[in-house]
């Protein structure tokens, strides 16, 4: 049986781990190597690694820092943030990358999800869709760090990302997010319904029901960063509870 | 001796480039056949991407004669995802497309089977692999291990005795072939942490 992922997201400024909430407000935390041997030795399932544009402007790739995470990194490890061209795909590809995530990158260059999927496939793929309601209540697509309307709605832009070969979908509730107060379920359930790609639930969590109630509203895997840094919770103490719940999950 | 870590430069080379560094194994990365492979004894051939893109490489790039030969020779291989779906007779990505032809079958999406109990394609996330009865001995510490895949396709073997490994995703489909001196998997054993490290290290060093 396929076993749920449990997936702790590393964001990082190109030097420091940084943590936000609701995309702003960001603070620096210190390095990530740490954390991340931390994480490996605790048999987390996947990690995911994003690039943040802190100052609201693009973060050039510290390639050099990353292929050091990679070295050691023996996990699915999905990097993202900044990524615009198919020459920074390719060398984080030679880094070790195993996916990437994508979301601004998309919204200027309508063809590259297409050009990416042909070349490396769809599973290398995960589009990163970061979401905001609107005064209607509708959930609505930001890039650029949460800082720019795409006027898409989130229904429409995940429809059209996996008809253009996206693997899996990345989904952020910006007003969720570092604010511990759980995932946006009725998102989570709107897309996961959606699409027969996998989507990761993400922005929010901070309790063993707030994981367990992302997965009763579709999602096929659960990320989280706050929750594993600020409070005492585990990933591991995360997977006994599921497992208990009755799901299957990884030892 | 060396192994060679086959770079179709469309594969997730530095993913397996890491993973054998960490066993501590002598290594060469090519991304064209060597004129002389007398000091290599093996090769690993690991992809991401289409069958029908993967093959074009192969080709274009002369791997599939070298392979073919090293195979002769009876030299270890190890093909990783689609790296392992190269070896078929044919694959259905996209289009119908020639495969080495190395171990007889064909390769085709799972959604049959998934399609009908609604289950999410690609098939991503870690799943546990079972050994077929044939080879339970010798493969023993990988059995009922979880390993960690990301592909939409399966092998389908022609011949029951290729069959190395059995995976479970809304029906059962093979994870793992073997015909003598070759092996190919289905999941990444480079990225499966403590066991795909165990396997890895196994194929350099013991297979």
């Amino acid at each position: 049986m396929l076993k749920t992922r449990i997936i702790p997201t590393l964001l990082w400024d190109g030097s420091s781990l940084v943590k936000g909430t609701k995309f702003d407000s960001w603070r620096r935390l210190g390095p990530v190597l740490p954390l991340l041997k931390i994480y490996l030795a605790r048999h987390v399932d996947e990690v995911i690694l994003l690039n943040i544009a802190t100052n609201k402007r693009s973060t050039p790739i510290n390639f050099e820092e990353l292929s050091k995470f990679l070295s050691i990194c023996d996990l699915p490890i999905c990097f993202g943030g900044g990524i615009n061209s198919l020459e920074q795909i390719d060398r984080l590809m030679d880094l070790g990358v195993d996916k990437i995530s994508i979301n601004t990158g998309l919204f200027r260059n309508k063809y590259l999800l297409r050009d990416c999927a042909r070349k490396y496939g769809t599973q290398f793929v995960v589009v990163s869709i970061d979401v905001k309601k609107d005064d209607s209540g509708e959930h609505i697509c930001f890039s650029e760090n949460g800082s720019k309307n795409e006027n898409k709605s989130a229904t429409d832009w995940a429809i059209e990302v996996e008809q253009n070969g996206a693997g899996e979908i990345l989904l952020t509730s910006i007003e969720n997010d570092g604010m511990f107060s759980g995932y946006d379920l009725e998102l989570v359930n709107k897309i996961s319904n959606l699409v027969s790609i996998p989507v990761i639930a993400s922005g929010g969590a901070k309790t063993c029901r707030d994981f367990e109630a992302g997965l009763i509203a579709g999602a096929h895997a659960l990320a989280a960063a706050s929750c594993f840094q600020f409070t005492e919770l585990t990933p591991k103490e995360v997977k006994k509870y599921l497992k208990d719940q009755g799901y299957c999950m990884r030892r | 001796m060396k192994t060679i870590l086959i770079d179709l430069e469309v594969g997730n080379i530095g993913s397996v480039v890491n993973a054998v560094r960490r066993i501590g194994h002598e290594y060469e990365v090519l991304s064209e056949p060597p004129r002389n492979d007398n000091k290599f004894d093996r090769a690993i051939i690991s992809g991401v991407g289409s069958f029908p893109f993967v093959m074009k490489k192969v080709r274009s790039k002369g791997w599939d004669d070298f392979i073919l030969s090293h195979c002769e020779k009876r030299k270890p291989l190890l093909g990783i995802c689609v790296g392992m779906q190269i070896l078929s007779t044919f694959g259905y990505e996209d289009e119908e497309c020639r495969g080495l032809d190395i171990i007889p079958g064909v390769v085709r999406l799972i959604k049959p089977v998934t399609e009908q109990s609604g289950l999410k394609l690609p098939h991503v996330g870690w799943n546990n692999v079972v050994v077929t009865e044939k080879y339970k001995n010798h493969f023993s510490i990988f059995d009922n291990q979880d390993f960690y895949f990301t592909h939409s396709y399966a092998f389908n073997c022609a011949q029951k005795q290729n069959e190395l490994f059995r995976t479970y995703y809304g029906g059962d489909f093979c994870s793992g072939v073997v015909d003598a001196n070759i092996i190919g998997v289905q999941f990444h054993p480079e990225k499966s942490s403590t066991v795909g490290h165990n396997f890895m290290k196994f194929f350099v060093e013991k297979f």
